[in-house]
């Protein structure tokens, strides 16, 4: 007999993936927003059952704000993930994304590296997943829309895991801060115009 | 009342006033500025744990601020830096002001201020990264293109500084929760490498160093310059910090040869751009790459002597950067004498304080810059040979790129004697006159790095025998 508890840790865990890799495929800006929040909703299910329905709302919650925050600013600007920015070219760039990517793949990857945390393989599995979409969707494009959804979906995988590492109240708020300041970076123009001089700037 | 608290809570009145005010820019820049002035001088001078009257009330300041479980604590061992985080930030905002930069900046740049004031406030400090990386999230708000656009700067600075937030809290779960003491055995070293990896992307050793060069050509030189001496400055206490705190990285000789070899990386890489580059925003990038790798080499020493002179140059780099950015800013927006037909004058303070900052980055003798050469070779000895020619190699280097970036940029106009603002030409003499007499009389900066040095109180133990 399968328990709810079961049932709904088992939809998150598939869940936070699925949508993680529904922001790749995601051909416009509205479904890759709603990709995201399905990524926060898998991710919080998972925190939710595992310690306690209030951490798992708190995620919930940021990634519903950030969500809101990134609709709300791209959709003024009407910005679409088909064909935005390109694949980066800096070849530092690809090479810091390699030593990133390999440090996370040794990282989970290594001797003894799952059983010094407090997950289940099912679960590392799920969070790595969404991790490396995550990175797949900022790798792809040099692109700030794009970088800003990779780099949310890292967060949510990389909270899948943490907050069973450090389930402080404190670590919460500011990751929460975190992962919504990177959706107000992206959409919020706090001036609405350069200035003169910067429109004026030329490089010599 | 904490002392933490009132810089926080005054710092994030003053940022959400700046943002109202943003359609003023005198009135927002001045207000950020002079804000950042005084909590810098609240940081390093105000009395904390006893009591003391302002203006006939009697007052208390606490140390530490405990919120949500965690503590803000501004002692002995942190006012220095966090005070420097304040004073920097708020010339580079006057700066900022005096040569047009973003609208954006005075409440963005009062949002980093204060995310890196708590970075080095917070105990543990294991839980830094967090807050260093929401410094760098308000840092890309102002890291936009001329044409008000996020460029690639933005999406690499959110996606390193995300990413060795990640790391580093990870490594810092590993020492301080999972168990791992302060002997070097085996469980040190996965954390040992995830917290190199972080520290590597805040202190933007290469390849972590994208963002830097993005921003020095996308963004606003002063913009620029803001973000990079502040987060470096955050990433360099974080080094001081961790070594200070974990007496397995102070005594494993593989840390220390790392952070050798990262110093050499940045000053050989960071050279040989320079000789490549001839654009002045990616230049400057570039030899603070170089720089930096020199206060690497000083700290790899292991010495306490070199610790003090890493510490030293952050203020001659956030010197020179603040004085070549503001020279190159008002080189570039042309509001020197754009009224002359033919080929633009330039004015003589704009281009004497790019040429001379510059040369302050290269560590060119008689500029505050040379002053951490010498000492670093001081610190690693005459028997150092490949640190003393990669030294004086990236003097020769990097001086020679700024000097022929000049000579392209002058041949060919008149070099009119003053330009235009009362404000800058303030700031651009006044930096270039700090530069010379830093560089004349570097005990100044030495005593500054001695005085932030004496609150690692670890780093005095050495490493375990």
């Amino acid at each position: 007999m399968i328990e709810l508890t079961d049932l709904v840790m088992s939809l998150g865990l598939l869940m936070a993936p699925v949508g993680a890799a529904g922001i790749v495929l995601a051909p416009t800006g509205r479904l890759a927003i709603g990709m995201l929040l399905g990524t926060y909703l898998g991710a919080s299910l998972v925190v939710g059952v595992g310690l306690g329905a209030r951490i798992g709302l708190g995620l919930v919650l940021a990634g519903l704000v950030c969500c809101v925050i990134l609709a709300a600013g791209w959709g003024r600007e009407g910005w679409s993930p088909v064909g935005a920015g390109s694949i980066p070219q800096g070849r530092a760039f690809r090479l810091a994304a390699v030593l990133l990517v390999s440090a996370a793949a040794w990282g989970l990857s290594a001797p003894g590296a799952a059983e010094l945390l407090p997950v289940s393989e099912t679960h590392l599995a799920s969070a790595a997943i969404v991790v490396a979409m995550g990175l797949l969707v900022a790798g792809l494009s040099q692109d700030r829309h794009s970088g800003a959804l990779g780099i949310l979906a890292v967060l949510a995988g990389f909270e899948m895991v943490y907050v069973y590492l450090e389930p402080s109240l404190a670590m919460r708020a500011v990751l929460a801060a975190v992962t919504i300041g990177v959706a107000l970076a992206v959409s919020v123009d706090p001036e609405g115009r350069p200035t003169a001089s910067e429109e004026e700037r030329r490089t010599p | 009342m904490s002392g933490p608290l009132l810089i926080l809570v005054a710092g994030g009145i003053v940022a959400g006033a700046a943002f109202l005010l943003r359609a003023r820019p005198r009135l927002s820049f001045g207000l950020a500025a002079g804000a950042g002035a005084l909590l810098g001088a609240i940081a390093i001078g105000i009395v904390l744990g006893a009591p003391f009257q302002v203006l006939g009330i009697g007052v208390k300041l606490e140390e530490g601020w405990t919120v949500l479980g965690r503590s803000l604590v501004l002692g002995e061992h942190n006012r220095l830096p966090v005070g420097f985080i304040f004073l920097a930030g708020s010339v580079l905002l006057l700066s900022g002001l005096a040569s047009g930069a973003s609208r954006r900046m005075p409440a963005a740049g009062m949002g980093v201020m204060l995310a890196l004031a708590a970075a080095l406030m917070i105990q543990p400090f294991v839980f830094s990264p967090a807050l260093i990386a929401s410094a760098a999230i308000a840092a890309s708000v102002i890291l936009v293109r001329a044409d008000g656009l996020g460029g690639r700067a933005a999406a690499r600075i959110l996606i390193s500084y995300s990413l060795a937030m990640m790391v580093m809290l990870l490594a810092g779960w590993m020492i301080e929760i999972g168990g791992v003491g302060a002997i070097a055995t085996a469980p040190t070293r996965p954390a040992s490498i995830l917290l190199g990896l972080g520290l590597a992307i805040v202190i933007v050793a290469p390849p972590f160093h994208t963002w830097l060069t993005a921003a020095a050509e996308e963004a606003h030189p002063v913009a620029f310059g803001f973000t990079a001496i502040l987060l470096q400055t955050a990433g360099l206490v974080l080094l001081l910090q961790s070594l200070d705190a974990f007496a397995w990285m102070r005594a494993d000789p593989v840390v220390m040869e790392l952070l050798r070899a990262a110093g050499l990386l940045m000053m050989v890489l960071g050279s040989i751009w320079c000789l490549a580059e001839r654009r002045a925003g990616r230049l400057v990038a570039y030899a603070l790459l170089v720089d930096f790798g020199v206060s690497l080499l000083a700290v790899a020493s292991g010495t306490l002597e070199g610790y003090a002179v890493a510490l030293a140059m952050m203020v001659e780099r956030g010197l020179a950067v603040m004085v070549v950015a503001l020279g190159i800013a008002t080189l570039l927006d042309g509001s020197d004498g754009a009224e002359a037909s033919g080929p633009r004058p330039i004015s003589q303070a704009s281009f004497a304080a790019a040429v001379i900052g510059g040369l302050c980055l290269a560590g060119f003798p008689l500029t505050a810059g040379f002053a951490g050469r010498w000492s670093t070779l001081a610190v690693l000895g005459e028997g150092d040979v490949l640190a003393a020619v990669a030294t004086a190699g990236t003097i020769g280097i990097v001086a020679y790129a700024f000097g022929r970036w000049g000579r392209g940029v002058i041949v060919g106009r008149r070099v009119q004697p003053a330009g235009s603002g009362v404000l800058r030409r303030v700031l651009l003499w006044s930096g270039i006159g700090a530069i010379i007499v830093l560089g004349l009389a570097p005990s100044i900066l030495f005593a500054w790095g001695g005085a932030v040095l004496a609150g690692f109180g670890g780093l005095s133990l050495g490493g375990i025998p």
